[in-house]
């Protein structure tokens, strides 16, 4: 295995090329940020923690950084396990410069593996680690394999900051096995200089459910790629996100559902608020294999644009081969709505909060596509997270 | 407590309004009642403090602090904080907020505003709870958002709650009573009624007699071309109903 110098060095070397304009799809992204600051990488001499806290029926697992490998249990829960394999089967499909990381920086890997015994009304939550000492441009890179087994059931929230002088890489591969559910709710709150990408895939396999919904705001750069491969049949995945970004910040979605057998269902709904000169980007693609019959896909993403220098570049994409299939896609671009506002100020709301409420509104709206134990949850933190949407102009 | 003199309004540089003159005292009921495109609605629309609406000359005094202020140049929500309230005629949708939270910040930057205690949630709970009782209406409404889905008879009830919470001024019941089958008319109006009181006015704009059984205004008002052609009391109404508007404009 490679040492920690010479880690830092391929992190160095690797960073040094972004990605050209031909290498980028389609839209092409500013990389010049990693030229400009030297990113050093971040390696923590913390330890893993996993917290049981039954009162709360929760999981807490805070993770140390690079290539932390011991795990210390607080507490215990059934039907969960942290292995480290240093052979590990992790896909390499769906490569982008970010993840292929993750071969030079951590070639082993942590698997966490849920059990059918893992208890369904519990919540799992992950801390990703950003904090580093100060003046120094920070690289953190997390590589983790998850494994639901046939018949479990798992909620995540996964929370992250990525804060300022932080690059946050996070490369997650989920394996939805016959008959599992996942419900993983991404929350990830931007600061100044804050910049990050995440790589999750997911192969979903038989009569499997997953669930993602993912919340942003106020990141300077974030990217976050979500990959599913649909390997068995009559699988579900749903995608869900709400993103705002404002003065100088910049968020960015790509998806990839790959329909590979038939009887299968997604459902993307993306919702983007931008403000100020905030930029975003959304390139959603869907694949439905020839042999995929009888598969449905749905694919829409909504934008506010709440100023004139707000920009959104947008492209849902299905790739449809087979011939027996349901799909439709579709994007909207609006601004807020004068005869909202002016309701709510009938009833002596001031214009600001307003604005705020019907932001909040805009994206709140995905929640009834959560199920009803996390409904609330999510909307508290969606209206943290929201709370400050930027300056109209 | 208004006094509107010589108003002219324009929408998109139209002329709707042509020197209407109207006042109102507290304890008043008012009617206005016209022809389709006679300006009721833009009427309502100005003293809400629309801003797609350009007054282009005449007043609109309202009184503050038992002084008489010019209206426009409040903000629409400067203008509800001081007691002015409008009942839409078509009620705005608004996916994503409930009514609950809605609300909630209504009372309370009137309250603030007035002086009074804000609510917290659970205070607001029961305090709207008794607020959906005055039209009969099921609870659970007030925790779905804002009129999605509603029936055009709930979105009106709507409206009334939110009038209850406010417990306005002065308030203007544009069309309240057009799409309401005669059972939700009578419970709609009975909520109105109960809201009356010395101290408020209500200015109801319609096409029809109907209401005006049920809710009983001290004076009627005939608005035509932009302007108040005649007034009287609830007995034009009647004659109004029997001879159409043709007999009394011409």
């Amino acid at each position: 295995m490679r040492n920690t110098a010479q880690r830092a060095q391929h992190l160095r070397e690797h960073l040094a090329q972004p990605p050209s304009r031909k290498m980028e799809d389609w839209r092409y992204v500013d990389f010049k940020f990693l030229q400009k600051n030297e990113y050093q990488l971040f390696e923590s001499a913390q330890d893993n923690h996993i917290q049981v806290i039954d009162a709360e029926k929760k999981v807490v697992i805070t993770l140390g950084s690079g290539d932390a490998q011991k795990w210390n249990w607080h507490g215990k829960v059934a039907g969960m396990q942290v292995r480290t394999s240093q052979n590990p089967q992790v896909s390499w499909d769906y490569q982008n410069f970010f993840s292929h990381l993750s071969k030079e920086l951590q070639p082993s890997r942590t698997e966490i593996v849920f059990a059918k015994d893992f208890p369904a009304d519990y919540v799992v939550e992950w801390h990703w680690p950003t904090t580093s000492t100060a003046n120094i441009w920070s690289f953190h890179h997390v590589a983790l394999s998850v494994v639901i087994e046939a018949g479990a059931q798992v909620k995540i929230v996964e929370k992250s900051i990525l804060s300022a002088q932080n690059f946050l890489n996070l490369e997650v591969q989920y394996d939805l096995q016959k008959n599992s559910s996942l419900s993983l709710i991404k929350i990830e709150n931007g600061q100044k200089e804050g910049r990050g990408c995440q790589t999750v895939r997911f192969n979903v396999q038989e009569r499997a459910q997953l669930m993602v919904m993912t919340a942003t705001a106020h990141a300077t750069w974030s990217r976050h790629n979500l990959y599913a491969r649909m390997s068995g049949e009559h699988s579900e995945v749903r995608f869900l996100s709400a993103s705002l970004a404002a003065q100088n910040e910049f968020i960015d979605h790509h998806t990839w559902i790959d329909h590979q057998v038939g009887n299968t269902t997604s459902l993307q709904k993306y919702t983007t608020v931008l403000t100020e000169d905030g930029h975003g980007v959304f390139n959603g693609k869907v694949y439905i294999h020839r042999d995929a019959q009888k598969s449905a896909a749905e694919q829409n993403h909504r934008t506010l644009l709440l100023s004139k220098k707000a920009h959104i570049d947008t492209k849902p994409e299905l790739l449809i081969e087979a011939d027996d299939v349901k799909a439709k896609h579709g994007a909207t671009v609006g601004q807020i709505s004068q005869d909202e506002l002016f309701y709510l100020q009938s009833r002596g709301i001031d214009e600001a909060q307003a604005r705020q409420f019907l932001v909040q509104a805009f994206l709140s709206r995905l929640t009834e596509e959560l199920p009803e134990s996390l409904r609330s949850f999510f909307q508290q933190e969606l209206k943290k997270l929201m709370a400050n949407p930027g300056e109209p102009s | 407590m208004l006094n509107v003199k010589n108003l002219h309004v324009n929408v998109d540089g139209k002329s709707v309004l042509k020197g209407l003159n109207f006042s109102v005292k507290p304890g008043e009921v008012h009617a206005i009642m016209g022809p389709n495109g006679s300006g009721k609605s833009t009427l309502s629309k100005v003293i809400a403090g629309h801003p797609s609406y350009e007054v282009t000359e005449g007043s609109v005094e309202y009184e503050i602090n038992f002084k008489m202020k010019n209206l426009l140049e409040l903000s629409p929500e400067e203008r509800a904080r001081e007691g002015i309230f409008l009942a839409f005629q078509y009620p705005t949708e608004i996916p994503g907020l409930t009514n609950f939270d809605f609300l909630k910040a209504s009372y309370n930057s009137a309250a603030k505003h007035q002086g009074f205690p804000t609510m917290d949630e659970k205070a607001f709970a029961e305090f709207l709870r008794k607020k959906t009782q005055i039209v009969k209406m099921d609870e659970s409404f007030m925790y779905r958002p804002v009129n999605l889905g509603f029936s055009g008879g709930e979105k009106k009830k709507n409206e009334i709650i939110q009038m209850a919470v406010l417990s306005p001024r002065l308030a203007f019941l544009d069309e309240t009573d057009s799409g309401l089958d005669i059972d939700a008319l009578k419970v709609v109006a009975d909520g109105v009624n109960q809201l009356r009181s010395k101290e408020n006015a209500f200015v109801l704009v319609t096409h029809y007699q109907r209401l005006l059984d049920y809710i009983v205004p001290d004076y009627v008002h005939i608005l035509a071309g932009g302007k108040i052609i005649r007034s009287g009391g609830k007995e034009l109404a009647l004659q109004l109903e029997k001879q159409g508007y043709e007999d009394l404009i011409s």
